[in-house]
């Protein structure tokens, strides 16, 4: 395994120049990530891209609501993302794989470490969020619960504070990360790939259908987002679902 | 015993043992057109299971995918009838073709599908006998789902043929059209007392047919006979819908045991409450597992495993799941038994690559039930189950209940079924 601080150094110098440069400095970036990310298990890079607001300027993380869950879609247009600030530093956390080895998934990113991507679509049996239902939802911690994104389908639970560890349910493993790189100077951040299991090719073939009909074919479904719009739950999904569980 | 004794002793074997002697050889082979033994002998991977149902279709589906060995299922029916959604077909929300899936995707992934009936196990030598002949197994898995008691309801199994229940693939199809062509009067559905399959199941009916009813202004009222004294599972939720949704188009009675029926009088008779006529009625009688279950000496009503693993008491050999297994606490549920096999493929896998039975992790199902209540809204109720270790016992470490219907839970519950569905049937 790498050296995580000489990574994330590395790319924090990179997310700066990205963000300055403009088109041209991310496939710099993309060179400089796929040295240094080959040796992470379990990580699949996509095109290194900035988390941005509603209005398509850059994000700013202290921005984001505590508890209040956000999506944003990537690698593709289809595969929407939770984005949560916790309200609590977190640390790096060992997940187990489907196969039996692990990944470490590194933490909260932030100026608090609090803030967490976590895909919202359940590895279980592919149930996602979209504008007409939002089949998995957040749920801020209780006595019962610490964090946790919920799968109403089937119920699985993991948990949103250990990377998406499976809590709960008949979940085979954790909900995959995204895999974002804080820049310090600008509050923002860098969306560059997958950690844990990449169960997406999976999620497009089983909801395939679904897919055709949102996109028109699984071609344009697969197409990858260059616009990583964060907008909150409620305003994403015209359905914001809970299954409380006890 | 040893090979021939066995097919000495079953019903084919008579002509199978001729075909294994020198005289007979060509006249059974003629006679039957197949080899006595399917497919040769099992060379230590070889998993054969009894059942293409919720258990067994996921114990197939996960083997292929895991790889390592030689999946055989034994499945008397072409394809697949989901009981599970199937009162949405009764009641004509959905189409027969919602609930209808094929074998092609395990087929094509290597599943050797044997569409026969099964009709004997002999443990001690391996051989589960087809009505097309024998085969081997190194491990066996045994899920075939529940048979009715008929003999439960006085003159119930002379006319069970004319009555179908509706609880197993295809009689949907014969109990649908008794429906289409019922034009109002009196209807009954009778519940047993449990363990039957699918708690819920028969509740969710009498919500969906009397919506049937209320939609297509059939002048009918159904009478709900209800062996237990309130309904099994979500009952304030079903209750609910029933008083209402559809007042005088259902009459929920509790504690009606129903004893017997006349069919040629048109009348029920219960225990304590005396007789009910009817115009149409869906006779629930009580359930026990699949006849093979009893036959391979597993058990009289239902089939214990050996806990926290889902072998058979006293075989490491055979895996048991799904319906028939009497002493875990679950319900008898389509996700229960989807649950299950993806555990029994993941031990199994783990047999298959030499491990023991207790080096394999531990693990109990965990069951969402989504019922619906009328054409868009559902209710649900979920439980989680653990094993826990210092009592040796089976616990529900978690459980929800959502009794409010909404059209988001009828979203929840289709999707449900797209998910499990999908794992069973779907491409991986």
């Amino acid at each position: 395994m790498m050296e995580r601080r000489s990574f994330l150094a590395s790319l924090g110098r990179a997310v700066s120049l990205s963000l300055v440069f403009g088109s041209s400095a991310p496939q710099l970036l993309n060179r400089a990530l796929a040295q240094d990310t080959e040796e992470l298990e379990a990580f699949s890079a996509f095109e290194a891209l900035p988390l941005l607001n509603a209005e398509g300027e850059v994000l700013r993380l202290s921005g984001l609501e505590p508890h209040t869950p956000y999506i944003f879609h990537y690698p593709y247009v289809s595969t929407p993302n939770f984005l949560i600030n916790l309200d609590q530093s977190l640390e790096a956390v060992e997940i187990p794989l489907a196969d039996g080895k692990s990944y470490l998934w590194p933490g909260g990113i932030g100026k608090d470490k609090s803030i967490v991507a976590l895909s919202a679509i359940c590895p279980h049996a592919y149930s996602f969020v979209s504008e007409k239902s939002g089949i998995l939802n957040y749920a801020a911690p209780n006595d019962l619960h610490g964090p946790l994104i919920s799968c109403c389908a089937h119920v699985s639970r993991f948990d949103a504070a250990q990377g998406g560890k499976v809590s709960a349910g008949p979940s085979p493993f954790a909900l995959a990360a995204v895999h974002l790189v804080y820049d310090e100077a600008e509050d923002s951040a860098l969306a560059v790939g997958i950690l844990g299991q990449n169960y997406l090719d999976n999620f497009l073939q089983a909801q395939r259908d679904v897919l055709k009909e949102n996109f028109g074919s699984l071609g344009k479904a697969k197409v990858a987002n260059d616009m990583l719009n964060v907008v909150s739950y409620e305003s994403y999904t015209a359905l914001p679902l809970s299954c409380p569980i006890s | 015993m040893d090979r021939r004794d066995f097919l000495k002793k079953s019903a084919k074997g008579a002509a199978l043992a001729a075909a294994s002697s020198s005289l007979g050889f060509s006249f059974a082979q003629a006679w039957y057109g197949k080899s006595p033994n399917l497919l040769g002998e099992a060379k230590g991977n070889r998993v054969v299971i009894i059942g293409g149902g919720w258990g067994g279709t996921t114990v197939a589906r996960q083997l292929l995918r895991s790889g390592g060995a030689e999946v055989v299922m034994i499945e008397q029916n072409p394809f697949f009838i989901s009981c599970p959604m199937s009162n949405l077909y009764l009641a004509g929300v959905k189409p027969l073709d919602f609930i209808t899936f094929e074998y092609s995707e395990a087929i094509s992934e290597g599943m050797i599908f044997i569409n026969e009936r099964a009709l004997e196990i002999d443990r001690d030598s391996k051989v589960v006998a087809t009505s097309a002949g024998n085969v081997s197994y190194d491990y066996l898995v045994l899920s075939p789902g529940i048979d009715y008691m008929n003999e439960s309801i006085e003159g119930f199994d002379e006319v069970a043929h004319l009555m179908p229940v509706g609880f197993k693939p295809f009689e949907h199809i014969a109990l649908r059209r008794k429906i289409e062509n019922f034009e109002g009067g009196d209807f009954i559905i009778s519940i047993p007392k449990p363990p039957y399959r699918c708690p819920p199941g028969p509740y969710e009916r009498v919500a969906m047919l009397a919506w049937y009813l209320k939609e297509n202004l059939i002048p009918g009222k159904i009478t709900v006979l209800d062996a237990n004294n309130n309904p099994l599972a979500k009952a304030n939720g079903f209750l609910a819908a029933y008083d209402e949704l559809y007042g005088d188009y259902v009459e929920y009675i509790p504690n009606a045991d129903v004893i017997g029926v006349d069919y040629a009088a048109k009348t029920v008779k219960t225990a304590d409450l005396g007789d009910f006529s009817f115009d149409l009625a869906n006779i629930i009688p009580q359930m026990k597992a699949g006849g093979i279950v009893q036959q391979a000496g597993l058990g009289e009503r239902w089939a214990n495993i050996a806990l926290p693993y889902f072998t058979a008491e006293g075989d490491d050999s055979v895996y048991l799941l799904g319906d028939i297994v009497g002493n875990l606490p679950v319900p008898k549920s389509g996700m229960i038994a989807n649950s299950e096999g993806h555990i029994v493929a993941k031990q199994l896998a783990d047999r298959i690559a030499g491990k023991t039975k207790e080096e394999s992790a531990i693990e109990m199902p965990s069951n969402i039930c989504y019922s619906f209540v009328n054409e868009d809204e559902g209710i649900w109720v979920s439980a989680d189950y653990g094993w826990n270790v210092g009592e040796s016992k089976v616990d529900r470490t978690a459980s929800g209940l959502d009794e409010a219907r909404t059209a988001a839970n009828g979203i929840l519950a289709i999707e449900w079924a797209r998910g499990l569905w999908g794992d069973m049937f779907g491409k991986s």
